[in-house]
């Protein structure tokens, strides 16, 4: 793009679709800004579907991630209920399943991921994935006291769900092969105290463990056999194993060919090539500290790319730097993540003196510099090893 | 324009207070404090970063200049 360009379409109205939106508009972008969004609902936000929207804390109307007014306020083309079909990267057009064609100077795919499928025979009725509103509000439906849910995976939305389901009056299994939970995310001293929260509040965790099979009988009931040989009773099964990137419908676009770590391949200023940009979980962004791509399935992501694209689209090179962040709320403890946490970092965990409840600051140093810091309950005593790693990011030049 | 936050859905990021320290605040628990519920000149630029970067879509500016 070697001018502003008149006509931006943005593919995805989620989190990082409607951020690239706004930025472009917070940096005086004046032309046509099209978001393409193949669910029905306004955009709204993800992170409530396993915590208060899956409780009934909130209804759905308290996820959207803006004002009603605002879409129309701002002179957003909101497309919801079409889903992109393909890309025309010659004729710049964006193709959608009722035909219609969007014209685009600058393409910005903004598509997500979906929740991968574990190849499981079972009552359909029975499964349960959590992605979307639509699968939030189905689960929901199924976490009546007393019913025994089991849970595939140990990840964030396994955990979280489970902390939930814990909460609603459900007997709670989860199921990983990993042998604790989030320890390549957090390390294994934070990894020991998840499974110990867990543990205290009634979850049977299966760690070591894979699914082999689930077992029904003609009564209606199911068992998930693992490989082990034990049965775990299940009335609900929620498939919490990972995500895969959208990138199926750019199919003959030359476009589809994945990253290195899956999802579309963005140079670090978020482009794909001169008019096609990614944002969000579905950008595989290069990470200038090391040079190599990394997509970060996080919230905060979605903003930060948001800004980055909406800068590269006004004509501004400026890296992507900005500290990778994500949180997670299981059974009221609230960890909370800066920057990296790699399996060579030095971990020092420091309790603060607190005789109400458990707080944590655990910071990650690699040959004495800083890496990452998590807060257990420890919020606001995180600033100064955030200020920290900024700091760190500004003097490596970036 | 004014500063609104809905400190209900607040997940304590702290991301506003990096951008817009004269703005906000945090709480023992994290959760966002309003210190300047009507900035203007560079701390508005401040709270529209703020804005942008909270992660819970928490804070709005509303009033007159909110729509660019």
């Amino acid at each position: 793009m070697t001018s502003t360009p008149d006509r931006v379409v943005i593919v995805g109205a989620s989190a990082a679709g409607v951020a690239t939106a706004d930025a472009l508009r917070t940096e005086g972008y004046r032309g046509t800004i099209a978001i393409v969004g193949d669910e029905h609902a306004p955009p709204y936000d993800r992170p409530p579907l396993s915590k208060q929207l899956l409780d009934g804390t909130w209804d759905a109307t308290r996820l959207a991630l803006r004002d009603p007014a605002h879409y129309q306020s701002q002179g957003f083309e909101l497309h919801l209920g079409a889903r992109a079909v393909g890309v025309d990267t010659g004729g710049r057009e964006v193709e959608l399943n009722d035909g219609r064609r969007l014209a685009y100077d600058a393409l910005v795919i903004a598509t997500g991921v979906g929740a991968r499928p574990l190849p499981l025979a079972v009552r359909p009725d029975r499964l349960h994935y959590l992605r979307t509103l639509e699968d939030s509000l189905r689960l929901r439906q199924a976490l009546i006291p007393g019913a025994r849910l089991v849970i595939v995976g140990a990840g964030f939305i396994g955990l979280e769900t489970a902390a939930t389901a814990v909460g609603l009056g459900c007997a709670v299994s989860v199921i990983d092969p990993i042998a604790l939970p989030l320890s390549e995310k957090v390390g294994r001293d934070v990894g020991v105290r998840v499974r110990d929260l867990h543990l205290e509040h009634g979850v049977r965790l299966y760690l070591g463990a894979t699914v082999e099979r689930v077992a029904e009988d003609e009564a209606g009931h199911a068992n998930v056999v693992l490989d082990d040989g034990t049965s775990v009773p299940a009335d609900c099964i929620l498939i919490g194993v990972g995500t895969v990137a959208h990138i199926g419908w750019l199919a003959g676009s030359g476009l589809e060919t994945p990253s290195e770590v899956g999802g579309l391949p963005c140079d670090e200023y978020g482009r794909v090539d001169d008019h096609v940009l990614g944002v969000g979980d579905v950008a595989a962004v290069v990470d200038v500290r090391t040079g190599r791509r990394v997509r970060r399935e996080h919230r905060q992501n979605a903003n930060d790319h948001g800004r980055l694209v909406a800068g590269t689209i006004m004509g501004r090179r400026e890296a992507f730097a900005a500290t990778p962040y994500f949180w997670s709320d299981q059974f009221g403890v609230r960890i909370q993540m800066y920057g990296d946490a790699s399996p060579e970092a030095d971990v020092e965990v420091v309790e603060l003196p607190d005789p109400a409840t458990t707080r944590l600051v655990v910071t990650y140093r690699v040959r004495g510099e800083l890496e990452g810091v998590l807060g257990w309950n420890a919020a606001k005593h995180l600033l100064p090893y955030r200020r920290e790693l900024l700091e760190r990011l500004t003097t490596a030049g970036i | 324009m004014d500063v609104e936050v809905d400190q209900d859905k607040c997940v304590a990021s702290g991301a506003c207070v990096m951008e817009a320290p004269e703005v906000f605040d945090q709480d023992d628990d994290g959760i966002v404090v309003v210190l300047n519920d009507h900035p203007s000149g560079t701390e508005l630029d401040s709270a529209m970063r703020a804005v942008a970067v909270c992660p819970a879509a928490v804070i709005r500016l509303t009033g007159e200049g909110a729509t660019p």
